[in-house]
């Protein structure tokens, strides 16, 4: 049999290195969890990006019927055909609405908004502001989905 | 703190690093969009804005938005914004710092340590420029990479303890190259490579736009060009775009071409697509050929792995022609992305490298415990070494004893293992010369040709004589062309040890003067 002071020492010092270690494995699976945490919440927002992704071809159709539509019915004389392009425009619209993507509100008049607006040309008018709108756009929320197709006011042009 | 890869692109730039589970990412920008248009817009004197809006700018100020600015890098060239000249190497920093700034605000982590990506032509001028960008935009550049090297790493992590030879094939936006690269124990090698800088994706877009243009005139020839109608231009830029996308899963798509209240409707088969297209493919295959040929005469006779990077090459004419023609099932993997990945897999693993071999362990094993390696991967990287070769010739311009022709001499040949640390002797042309004017020449085309307009001068300085010596005295030219291809000539006369150094100054940008332009340009706006 050891000594008693012996058995002790290397009790304590066994002891203490499984405290390190128990120490060392905690630490780790601190890092673990905290790398779960966040691989949930992207989880998360990823599926909900997958959702907003798998829509992105079906409006880019949809835009561009409500754009061709939009601009033939602005090409026509007042009258009933214009009015049925306008409505089936505005149908589009709506359709866009139910995916999640709502109009955004441009007038001519507006101060010019790069983060809303894309200038798609130039026009005399007053400086910086919009003159016109050649193509809708479109947010969800506070993302912008597709900015407005504008054209912008430029004074002096020769 | 993490270290970032940059792919600092022609038409698109993108930032990754390396996340806890040590797999390479992609930070969006604030933008939600994964790459960023390499467009700088000169909003103010104060403010600069990058990216998509910069790129829209275009219409309202086109004299203040500049786009394709790494065509002008290693050029002393200079534009001038509200009144203030600007540098290919101030206007990149824009960019860079852009990018800096989205992935901090994505990450939360400050960015700092980076190694961006250029071009495998790409010769010292321009990545000294580079490295400049970097350094004004206040970013540590820890290295300079080429761009098939840092999508060889991505796919090399995938296969470690493989030996291979890959070709890569980059179709992007706007530029095409191809290089030869052989993996072996993990180091990663540049054979050749090879390309042209105005073929890419774009060509194939316009080919359509045309098409679908050609099919309206043809239906309505009474009506104006739906090319002349801006709107209209877009929109079927828009069409074909979609409609190239499209033709990667179906067979036929048809477009509805609209214009002035007047429709054309354009089937057009993937054949149709091919066969409209197939010269450019045939563009790209005969110098995928070129590529193969040089790296054949260097010794490599095959290749085991075809990488297909740059967004256009997910076109299935690419893989299927590449496959047909070469024999060797192309991979495709994250094309647009594989780039900046690869940079960040990079810069973590030579950060790495580097505390280990300054000696700091503890923080080397800190970082890779934060990437969660294991000590198996570790010492897999720490023994992982890059080793590239010179993109170009390079040499100093020197003068026939006999026929007084000038010309150059080539110290360093294209393809030269890097570093590389050549030490030539050269001699005075006429009796008591008193100076002897060094000019370091570098290749300017495909091949190396001494003909003196086939080179750039890229650097010059002058060595001085002692008085009263004959012709023929011996004078020794030393080029040292590190692996980053930044290169240091010096010439020295070995009677009294007059010395010149020169480290290669391109576009005029001193040490001082990126010092200077760091610290004037950081109290502008980027955003």
């Amino acid at each position: 049999m050891l000594p008693e002071h012996d058995l002790t020492s290397d009790l304590a010092s066994s002891l203490s290195r499984l405290t390190e270690e128990v120490g060392r494995e905690h630490e780790r699976a601190a890092h673990r969890e905290q790398i779960i945490d966040r691989l949930h919440a992207e989880n998360q927002q990823l599926r909900h990006g997958l959702l907003q992704e798998a829509l992105t071809p079906v409006r880019n159709g949809l835009y561009r019927l409500h754009d061709t539509v939009a601009r033939e019915a602005a090409r026509l004389e007042p009258g009933h055909a214009r009015d049925l392009f306008e409505a089936i425009a505005e149908e589009v619209a709506e359709v866009l609405a139910r995916t999640g993507a709502d109009r955004i509100e441009v007038t001519a008049g507006d101060p010019y908004d790069p983060n809303l607006h894309r200038p798609a040309g130039t026009a005399e008018g007053p400086a910086n502001t919009v003159v016109g709108v050649v193509s809708d756009g479109f947010r969800c929320g506070d993302r912008v989905l597709r900015k407005a197709g504008v054209v912008i006011g430029k004074e002096e042009i020769s | 703190m993490a270290v970032h890869g940059i792919d600092l692109g022609t038409t698109y730039s993108c930032i990754a690093s390396v996340d806890e589970v040590s797999r390479p990412t992609v930070h969006r920008n604030t933008e939600d969009t994964d790459t960023t248009p390499s467009v700088v817009f000169f909003e103010t004197p104060e403010n600069v804005v990058v990216g998509q809006t910069a790129k829209d700018s275009a219409v309202l100020e086109p004299d203040l938005v500049v786009s394709r600015i790494k065509r002008d890098m290693g050029l002393d060239v200079t534009r001038t914004m509200h009144g203030r000249p600007y540098t290919p190497e101030e206007i990149s920093a824009f960019v860079l710092r852009k990018l800096a700034a989205d992935a901090e605000m994505a990450t939360g982590s400050h960015v700092e340590d980076v190694v961006i990506t250029v071009p495998a032509y790409f010769g010292a001028a321009e990545r000294d420029a580079t490295r400049k960008a970097g350094q004004i935009a206040g970013l540590n550049v820890i290295d300079i990479i080429s761009e098939p090297i840092a999508a060889a790493i991505t796919y090399g992590v995938l296969n470690p303890g493989e030996n291979c030879r890959i070709l890569v094939y980059d179709l992007g936006g706007g530029t095409f190259d191809t290089t030869v690269i052989t993996l072996q124990g993990g180091d990663i090698e540049v054979v050749c490579t090879d390309g042209d800088h105005e073929l890419g994706g774009a060509d194939w877009d316009d080919r359509l736009v045309e098409l679908l243009a050609e099919r309206f005139r043809l239906e309505h020839p009474d009506v104006t060009d739906p090319l002349d109608d801006k709107q209209t231009e877009q929109q079927l830029r828009r069409d074909a775009e979609e409609l190239k996308k499209s033709l990667t899963s179906r067979t036929k798509h048809t477009v509805r071409v609209m214009h002035d209240g007047r429709v054309a409707k354009a089937e057009v088969s993937r054949e149709d697509f091919e066969r409209l297209t197939r010269d450019l493919l045939d563009r790209t295959i005969e110098i995928t050929r070129r590529t193969l040929a040089t790296a054949h005469a260097k010794g490599v006779e095959s290749f085991d792995h075809l990488v297909l990077v740059g967004g256009s090459s997910k076109m299935p004419a690419v893989a299927e022609t590449l496959a047909k023609e070469l024999g060797v099932q192309p991979r495709l993997q994250d094309p647009d992305l594989a780039v900046a990945k690869g940079a960040a897999l990079y810069a973590f693993e030579e950060t790495y490298r580097r505390l280990l071999a300054g000696g700091a362990r503890e923080q080397a094993e800190e970082m890779a415990a934060r990437a969660g390696l294991s000590s198996g991967e570790q010492q897999r990287i720490a023994g992982r070494t890059i080793k590239t070769v010179a993109s170009r010739a390079f040499g100093i311009k020197a003068v026939s004893v006999n026929t007084r022709r000038e010309y150059v001499a080539h110290l360093v040949q294209a393809n030269d293992p890097l570093p590389a640390d050549v030490t030539e002797g050269f001699a005075t042309l006429d009796d008591y010369q008193t100076r002897v004017a060094i000019e370091v020449m570098e290749q300017a085309g495909a091949e190396a040709s001494e003909a003196v307009e086939d080179n750039n001068r890229i650097a010059e300085g002058d060595l001085a004589i002692p008085p009263g010596k004959p012709a023929g005295f011996p004078i020794e030219v030393t080029f040292t062309l590190d692996t980053s291809g930044l290169l240091h000539v010096t010439a020295r006369e070995h009677e009294t040890g007059q010395e010149l150094s020169l480290n290669v100054q391109i576009g005029g940008m001193t040490e001082e003067d990126v010092a200077e332009s760091r610290a004037s340009l950081s109290h502008l706006t980027v955003s």
